[in-house]
């Protein structure tokens, strides 16, 4: 009798064990943010962007034994959906402004850039050859809505008399040169790069790099305020993808070089 | 006091205040070693800190900018080298985003290379540059993007390599101390040793070996004096009981003597003299040595007594014990056996030896005159009785005694008789001629 109740209370200890040790193998649940692809950079080298943030997000989530969820997004959303906790990660090229550190957690930094005015042949022939993007006048330059690039571009259109095209990818931005829609556009050079692997030759950087007023500097991954263990957690992920070469490895399948 | 106490002693020290004084110097030098240590391992966190956050994020940076330089000078070949427009463009693509990268642009002399080395290669690849040239001022540049990558590695490698060196240096530093704070810890030790065996130990073991004596007479209590002044204490204290000590037995002795002695003529009681007399005629018998006693009784001592007072009484038996003390040897034994009557033992004597000096203290006697302190004088006789002690016991020799003194005052007096095993003898009053 005594045997039988012993057996008992130890198949009821282990149902009411269950759900926690359930809960505990379980992985959690990510919904990351990413850059969204447009239908007119669908080649190769333009999905290049998105595929190389894919990428870096799959590793992250394996190495945070997580199930993510990725939600392609213009880059105007993205910045929002993470401060409102909405997504959990955005792997979105967002480059680090104190103004952004005091909306979202950066994690550490993915690699470096600048940003630079593409154009096209004609339209540098136009406006005397090399451009400086502080000496343009007059000129329509397409950006990325919500990015630096905007907030530059916004800050000196009306004293240069320059009409901002607002687009919601890079890559509707290169596709609006490309038509003789805009003169120029000012986006991130490593965007530009993949980009202009497909304008044949039609458009090229004009100009010297830029990293004053926020258009340069480190591009990270972001999280929202409250989640600062989960950015730990990113953190040592990239931090073992750089040891054991996995970052490089990831970088150069997209690019031919290093450049972080 | 017996105990030797100079007054040249060294001034005591307080144990308390002494061990302290050691305690409260090498608690000063540890906490000094201790604080030293500390900044030291505060510099190393410190270089650690510097070199985790500061030289080798640096030196990373500085390693990939090198890189990148290393990357645009290839890219910058490629361009040169391309057989294809559009190789040469995407080349030219690297050579643009090389030379906008943030690690270039933020270094001065990689940054005024890499602009130098986009224009010259935009100006290639538009056919603004004359071919003659071209390979002439690329292999000036790209000597110059080598270089500069080489010197930005070696610079990397030097701050990385200097932060180590001071870590090193600290280290070294605080191993140097941490050796001297043992040093102080072991002279600590040995000096507290030191101090513990000389000013404790040895005058704990000087006054255990001490109190192991002190029972015994000791006429002087030898304690060096201590240097502390818990231990002087201690020996004044040891001293102060062995004084006491000393007394005690003094007064012991003295007592000793009074009980033993007659106070009236210094000579042995009756009870000393039979202990002492009882010892000899036992140890003579065990020897089966000769022994002889003998009793004495002063002739018409009452008169003394009646004519000149009781005064005149006891100076003439003071006089009489002055006369046994200075007629007798040394190893006989004379007592007050009662009023005017005396007892002796003669050791190694036979009676005949012992009738001959008694004898000579009767003729003495018979021969004294003692002067009284009113000027008059007096006289004394005497008569002995003297017994072999050497085959009967003290008691049957001193009762044979006393039946050959009751002969000698009843043949008339001052006379010596001798009662041997057997028969009398009467001794004449010229026998010890």
């Amino acid at each position: 009798m005594i045997a039988h109740a012993q057996r008992l209370g130890a198949l009821l200890g282990a149902l009411l064990l269950l759900p926690a040790a359930a809960t505990l193998a379980a992985p959690r649940e990510l919904q990351v943010a990413t850059l969204q692809m447009t239908t007119s950079a669908d080649v190769p080298e333009a999905r290049a962007i998105v595929e190389l943030n894919d990428a870096l997000i799959r590793e992250i989530c394996v190495r945070i034994a997580a199930r993510c969820t990725q939600h392609p997004l213009p880059f105007a959303d993205i910045l929002p959906g993470i401060e409102s906790g909405r997504f959990q990660l955005g792997v979105a090229n967002v480059l680090h402004t104190p103004e952004r550190e005091r909306r979202v957690l950066f994690s550490q930094a993915l690699w470096r850039s600048s940003s630079r005015l593409v154009g096209t042949t004609a339209s540098i022939g136009r406006f005397g050859g090399e451009v400086r993007l502080a000496d343009l006048r007059g000129a329509a330059v397409a950006v990325v809505k919500g990015t630096q690039q905007h907030r530059a571009i916004q800050g000196i259109a009306q004293a240069q008399r320059l009409r901002i095209v607002e687009t919601e990818s890079t890559g509707e931005a290169m596709a609006l040169l490309l038509r003789g829609q805009t003169d120029f556009a000012l986006m991130p050079v490593r965007s530009a790069y993949f980009l202009l692997q497909s304008a044949q030759g039609r458009a090229t950087f004009t100009g010297p790099a830029l990293l004053d007023s926020g258009l340069g500097g480190s591009v990270h991954a972001i999280l929202p305020k409250r989640e600062a263990q989960l950015r730990q957690d990113v953190d040592a992920a990239l931090d073992a993808m750089r040891g054991d070469g996995t970052f490089q490895r990831i970088l150069r399948r997209y690019m031919p070089f290093l450049a972080d | 006091m017996h105990l030797r106490k100079g007054t040249d002693a060294p001034r005591s020290l307080n144990a308390a205040t002494l061990f302290g004084v050691l305690a409260g110097i090498f608690t000063l030098l540890l906490i000094t070693a201790i604080a030293l240590l500390v900044a030291d391992q505060r510099k190393l966190l410190d270089s650690v800190t510097q070199l985790r956050t500061q030289a080798l994020p640096t030196s990373i940076e500085q390693q990939r900018l090198a890189r990148n330089i290393e990357t645009l000078r290839l890219e910058g070949e490629r361009v040169l080298s391309a057989s294809t427009p559009q190789a040469r463009q995407q080349a030219m693509f690297v050579v643009n985003l090389m030379a906008s990268h943030p690690s270039i642009l933020g270094n001065p002399r990689a940054r005024d290379i890499a602009t130098e080395t986009e224009l010259f290669l935009t100006r290639v690849t538009r056919g603004e540059q004359g071919d003659s040239a071209v390979h002439a001022e690329w292999a000036q540049l790209s000597r110059r993007l080598s270089l500069a990558a080489d010197d930005i590695s070696v610079e990397a490698v030097s701050l990385a390599r200097g932060e180590v060196a001071t870590m090193g240096a600290v280290i070294e530093g605080a191993q140097q101390k941490l050796y001297a704070t043992l040093a102080i810890t072991l002279v600590f030790v040995i000096v507290l040793l030191l101090l513990m065996h000389r000013r404790l130990i040895l005058p704990l073991q000087r006054i255990d070996a001490t109190l192991k004596t002190l029972g015994k007479t000791a006429p002087v209590l030898d304690l060096p004096p201590g240097s502390l002044h818990e231990i002087k204490a201690i020996e004044g204290a040891i001293g102060q009981l062995h004084d006491i000590l000393q007394k005690h037995e003094e007064t012991r002795d003295e007592l000793e003597r009074l009980a033993a002695t007659d106070m009236l003529t210094g000579l042995n009681n009756r009870r000393e003299f039979m202990h002492i007399a009882a010892g000899e005629v036992a140890r003579s018998q065990r020897y089966g040595r000769p022994v002889t006693v003998g009793l004495a009784d002063l002739d018409h001592f009452k008169r003394i007594n009646d004519q000149h007072g009781h005064a005149a009484g006891d100076l003439a038996l003071r006089a009489f014990a002055d006369l046994v003390r200075s007629t007798l040897r040394h190893a006989d034994t004379a007592g007050r056996y009662g009023g005017e009557e005396f007892a002796f033992v003669f050791p190694e004597t036979t009676p005949e030896e012992a009738a001959v000096l008694s004898n000579r203290l009767r003729s003495r006697l018979d021969a004294m005159v003692i002067a009284l302190p009113d000027g008059a004088t007096l006289r004394m006789t005497l008569s002995i009785g003297i017994a072999d002690a050497s085959v009967r016991s003290l008691e049957e020799a001193l009762s044979v005694a006393d039946q050959a003194l009751y002969e000698a005052k009843a043949s008339g007096r001052n006379t010596v008789v001798l009662r041997p095993m057997a028969g009398l003898s009467i001794l004449p009053p010229d026998f010890d001629h």
